[in-house]
């Protein structure tokens, strides 16, 4: 074996290759973390700016002797963040694009929850150079660099029949070379990948999994070169090459591509912005009809507050947020049959994963780095109970008509600590 | 016909690469990835198109059958626009996906384009994208390396160079010959590609300066390639080695480089989050004044100045709705606060800008990606552009819902009066269109440029390694 | 000892054909230790099959019959052990560009089992490589010094056969001169050398019997260094000797 590394490392060639492999490693880490950085950054200069506003409100609030429950819901704003997790560096995924920083009012939620980011649009259309695409895209370019080569190279320095007469048994020996070759390039990736684990002090058992999902893509590459190099009529390595290389662009371009061309079409959803569209005309129209036709269905939902003073005058919060409210009741269907399609799509993703290796990397990658679709929608599931819980928060000031006082807005519930307090449908 | 020496080098070559088989079989399997790319696409932008006619005849529906109604009420009722898209983007869909394409138009709010379909994509998604212009830009290179790496060095290991400039062959006709025998075929595909675009975009928008923008900025950068194909072909002994560094080449150019660029500039320059952006804007908006409060100066002022224009003390005794002349004041502060908050947004999008346009020449196939988007009518440009219609169109309309407020609707029964339902019919919406090419001018410039220069390096490390044999 | 008339390689009957035409048909032959046999052919009579059929790396999809042992091990049968035995010098030297001398053949060695091995240093010195040159990649070798290093690497591994194929193409007369005195020296040590070649002037220099491979029979030639002429020489190659 150590002579087969000498043989091995002493080519520039492959040298050259396999620090590049291991640079690009390093910069496909670092370029994640700085991104997560990033937004690590945004989300507590968000924190910093939002705790300076509460306390000014609540100097203003302290000024007045009695708040209007209904000014509450409609002016106070709620931040909500989508925190990166420790190992969301590794694969960037919908963070790219998913806004970090929300802002949730007490108005009807489906109104709100599909505002984007303002990035720059065309460079989040370029993507981002993370682990998860250099491992996925790049390392079976750098296997078959390695590996396409294995027989051709030595029939095309006549070296092959003296090598047969050498050696004590084929299989071993190329086995041996093949090996040598698969543990390089996974070193070449594991190596930065552990550092940079050890320098941020991470958890291990991702690190076990990323390494494990690592070595078994790159083993499945390997053994796709070694089929094509080692096979019989192996012999012109430019041939290899090519019908690697195809290989690669069927596997990593074109399949993934039909792939979502085909979730697609098989599970089409509604565009967001759409929902947000349907949500303003309910409301809208809410305002032309008798205040029975909003309250009588809504109290089908609160009955608790059925027997409270009834609404006879032009305007009244408590018919406001009723049909705020109304109205994301109505779109629930909706909004449900949206989420369980994008659910739907990417269980299929997960299945079409078994088998196209390049997707099923990807996805595990990104379930890792929780920068999938499933987090997206988790997280916005935390919003809604969020906003639930606001609700039930400023209902009884509402349409109990309580006197709020400034003491009172000191158990308004956060984003923040809302999983310690349940919810009540 | 006696053909001159640098025809009979490309005819040399092609049957080279005929008798070769495998780069044939390459140029048709880059075909057949064409066309599913052409396939793909159109799904993609038909997707779109639908959604802009069904999104404009809903919006001209829901807006002309509101019944009569207080014209505030319209104002906050709303009307939307869809951003229009060139047939052109069917090549290149640009930002289409990341930017969000339906706007929302109401009274004292600005709302943006701001749902983008991709925050929703499955890790399917995460692959790159095969457009035409991809194609072009990405697949075509990585075939030509495949196909013409060989192209000298073969010539050098057999010893036929060494033969053919001993024998009195100039090296630069030995080059212009295989850089022909590469870009012909190539500038084939393209011209037969723009060709079947022009049938498809016949009649559009610009249609023709839109494809020969793109047709040149994708003719320099495959030139440009089959130039440092040869070159680098020259300047290696081995096929190894000379394959490897146009690998190389490949990688840092078309992935590395414009990843890595556009991650710099966004962490350079950040651009502010949106709920940060809103804060900002409410506070400039309760700076100027609030038009409830009757202590507010600067709407005191507005007052008195009114009230001495009419020669009246009271506001009950104007000849026009005081409420509707506040409503119109108060749309024109915030749409000031509004506008300037979009500008600082562009600012900060066009510092990101400055910082990748500083890099551009890094990555050719970054410039090319900018002449097609702009090209297409889908780069950032030509967004903006939409959006400041939209702004425009959106001031416009709430303004006459304001002036029908002031002049017919009585202040004393303000808050019970329906406004007939013609005056919608009637009310101005400027129908949106998509931008003209100038728009994008800077982009389209600048990557010109960096093509061009594309173009002298490899011809300069031509010249210099061309003497070898 | 019985051992000493067991000879070194024999092949018997050795047949070797495709399905439309014969290559090899019914080869004898017979090598002792401390002899040197030269196998005489013109280009494409064969020679190159008769090698591989001895490496025991025929081609699989032809047709062959008869046997061939190197010390008592068939080739067909037992081809690890057989080649255990054996040295191979191609007509291009195969070595690593990117390797040295001694790189070269610490990787060779490695690549069988086999433990007992002589001095790499010994080996090189004694193949007549100059010292200064052991430690440069061989790619910068003249063809002379590359096949120095092959025969410094069948030393190395202590074999008893050496199978030399086109030896002296591309040398230049000293370099000729150095490898025959060299194949002298291997036969004076014991060894065996079967040589391939078509230059039958240098093989009558070291050979201890001629061979001839003409339409794929193999016949002794006895010919003499003053009835070498240049009609002779047609007519032995033409297979009419």
């Amino acid at each position: 074996m150590k002579q087969e590394l000498t043989h091995l490392l002493k080519q520039r060639s492959i040298l050259l290759l396999l620090c590049i492999s291991l640079l690009l490693t390093w910069l496909s880490l670092h370029n994640g973390w700085q991104n997560i950085h990033h937004i690590r950054e945004q989300i507590s200069h968000a924190q910093l700016e939002a705790d300076l506003r509460h306390q000014s409100q609540q100097a203003d609030y302290a000024s007045r002797a009695q708040i209007d429950a209904g000014e509450i819901g409609y002016y106070l704003f709620h931040n909500v963040y989508q925190h990166p997790t420790e190992w969301s560096f590794l694969a960037l995924g919908n963070r790219l694009v998913t806004p970090y920083v929300q802002r949730i009012r007490l108005l009807g939620l489906q109104g709100q929850l599909y505002d984007g980011e303002s990035h720059h649009p065309e460079y989040v259309m370029l993507g981002s150079f993370d682990y998860a695409f250099w491992l996925v895209f790049f390392t079976p370019l750098i296997c078959i660099a390695l590996l396409h080569d294995l027989k051709a190279s030595e029939f095309q320095a006549q070296r092959l029949v003296f090598l047969n007469s050498l050696i004590a048994n084929p299989k071993v020996f190329w086995a041996r070379r093949v090996l040598l070759r698969w543990v390089l390039i996974l070193l070449s990736l594991i190596i930065p990948l552990v550092f940079f684990a050890i320098a941020q002090s991470l958890s291990l058992k991702p690190l076990i999994t990323v390494i494990a999902i690592t070595a078994l893509y790159t083993l499945f590459w390997v053994v796709i070169c070694l089929f094509i190099s080692l096979r019989k009529q192996a012999m012109n390595a430019s041939l290899n090459a090519m019908l690697l290389a195809s290989i690669w662009l069927v596997l990593c371009v074109a399949l993934p591509n039909l792939a979502q061309l085909w979730l697609h079409q098989q599970y089409p959803i509604q565009d967001g912005s759409q929902i947000a569209l349907q949500h303003r005309q309910l409301v809208h129209n809410a305002w032309d009809q008798p205040k029975t036709d909003t309250l009588n269905p809504f109290y089908v939902h609160y009955p608790q507050w059925q027997d409270t003073p009834a609404v006879t005058g032009r305007f009244h919060w408590k018919w406001y947020y009723a049909f705020q409210h109304m109205a994301d009741v109505q779109l629930q269907a909706q909004v449900t049959d949206r989420e369980q399609t994008l659910a739907l799509r990417d269980q299929t993703t997960k299945k079409l994963g078994l088998v196209l290796p390049s997707l099923w990397v990807q996805h595990s990658l990104e379930n890792i780095a929780q920068s999938n679709v499933t987090h997206l929608l988790t997280h916005r599931r935390r919003i809604t109970d969020f906003h639930t819980q606001l609700r039930h928060f400023l209902y009884p000031y509402l349409f109990e008509e309580k006197a709020m006082t400034v003491n009172d807005l000191v158990n308004m519930p956060t984003f923040e600590n809302q999983a310690s307090a349940p919810v009540h449908p | 016909m006696k053909s001159s020496p640098v025809m009979l080098m490309m005819y040399n070559e092609w049957r080279r690469l005929w008798h070769a088989r495998i780069p044939v079989l390459l140029l048709l399997v880059l075909i057949v990835l064409w066309a599913i790319s052409a396939i793909a696409a159109h799904h993609h932008w038909q997707d779109h198109a639908r959604t802009v006619t069904q999104v404009t005849e809903r919006s001209l529906h829901d807006w002309e059958s509101q019944p009569d109604r207080h014209p505030h009420r319209v104002s906050h009722y709303g009307d939307f626009v869809a951003r229009p898209i060139h047939p052109l983007s069917v090549i290149e869909p640009g930002i289409l996906d990341q930017s969000g394409h339906l706007v929302y138009l109401e009274g004292h709010r600005l709302n943006s384009a701001n749902f983008n379909p991709a925050t929703e994509a499955t890790s399917a998604g995460r692959f790159p994208i095969i457009t035409p212009a991809m194609i072009v830009q990405w697949w075509m290179p990585l075939f030509l390396i495949m196909i013409g790496y060989a192209t000298i060095t073969g010539e050098k290991i057999g010893g036929t160079l060494a033969f053919m400039r001993g024998n009195g062959m100039p090296a630069w006709k030995i080059a212009t010959g295989k850089w022909l025998a590469l870009f012909i075929p190539l500038a084939i595909l393209l011209l037969a590609q723009a060709l079947l675009v022009l049938f498809w975009i016949w009649g559009s928008e610009q249609a023709l300066v839109r494809l020969s923008t793109m047709l040149l900025g994708q003719s320099l950068y495959i030139a440009g390639w089959c130039l440092l194909v040869v070159a680098i072909s020259w300047s290696n002994q081995q096929l190894h080695s000379g394959l490897l560094a146009l690998l190389l080449c490949w990688v840092c150019v078309c992935i590395i480089f414009p990843r890595g660029l556009a991650n710099v500039s966004q962490i350079m320059h950040p651009t502010q989050p949106r709920t940060e952006a809103e804060y900002h804007a409410e506070i400039k908006l309760k700076a100027i004044g609030d038009s409830h409060n009757p202590d507010d100066p600067h709407f005191a002022t507005f007052k008195s100045n009114l009230l001495k224009a009419h020669g009246v003390d009271r506001i009950e005794d104007l000849p026009l709705n005081y409420n509707g002349l506040l409503m119109q004041e108060g749309e024109r502060l915030t749409t000031v606060v509004y506008r300037e908050q979009q500008a600082l947004h562009e600012q900060q999008l066009a510092k990101q800008n400055a910082t990748i346009r500083q890099w551009l020449w890094l990555s050719p196939a970054l410039a090319l990606q900018y002449l097609q988007m702009a090209s297409s009518g889908s780069d950032l440009t030509h967004h903006l552009a939409f959006i400041r219609q939209a702004e425009d169109r959106r001031y416009r309309l709430i303004q006459y819902l304001n002036q029908i407020h002031t002049h017919q609707v009585q202040r004393h029964d303000d808050k019970n009066t329906r406004v007939s339902a013609d005056f919608w019919k009637k009310a101005p919406r400027p129908t949106i269109s998509l931008a003209a090419l100038d728009v994008s001018q800077t982009a389209i410039i600048t990557s010109i440029a960096v093509l061009l220069a594309w173009i002298l390096l490899p011809l300069l490390l031509l010249s210099r390694i061309m003497h070898r044999t | 000892m019985g051992e000493l008339n067991m000879p070194l390689l024999s092949i018997a009957q050795l047949s070797l054909s495709y399905e439309n035409h014969v290559v090899l048909n019914q080869v004898n032959l017979e090598l002792h230790n401390g002899e040197v046999v030269a196998v005489l052919g013109s280009n494409g009579a064969g020679k190159s099959s008769l090698l591989k059929c001895i490496l025991g790396l025929a081609d699989t999809s032809a047709n062959i019959q008869g046997d061939v042992r190197i010390a008592d091990s068939s080739v067909f049968h037992q081809p690890h052990l057989a080649r255990a035995h054996l040295a191979y010098v191609p007509e291009q030297p195969a070595v690593y560009g990117h390797l040295s001398a001694i790189e070269n053949i610490r990787y060779f060695l490695s690549l069988d089992n086999n433990p007992e091995r002589a001095e790499i240093s010994d080996c090189l010195s004694q193949a007549g490589l100059p010292e200064r040159a052991w430690h440069d990649p061989c790619q910068t070798y003249s063809k002379g010094m590359k096949q120095k290093v092959m025969l410094a690497l069948a030393l190395a591994k202590q074999a008893k056969l050496l199978l030399l194929d086109e030896p002296n193409s591309g040398l230049d007369p000293q370099a000729t001169e150095e490898l025959n005195q060299l194949i002298l020296q291997c036969k004076s040590s014991g060894m065996g050398v079967l040589v391939v070649t078509h230059d039958v002037l240098s093989a009558m220099a070291f050979s201890d019997r001629l061979t001839m491979l003409a339409s794929g029979r193999l016949q002794p030639v006895s010919i003499a260094q003053s009835s070498l002429t240049l009609d002779n020489l047609k007519r032995l190659y033409q297979g009419q000797a």
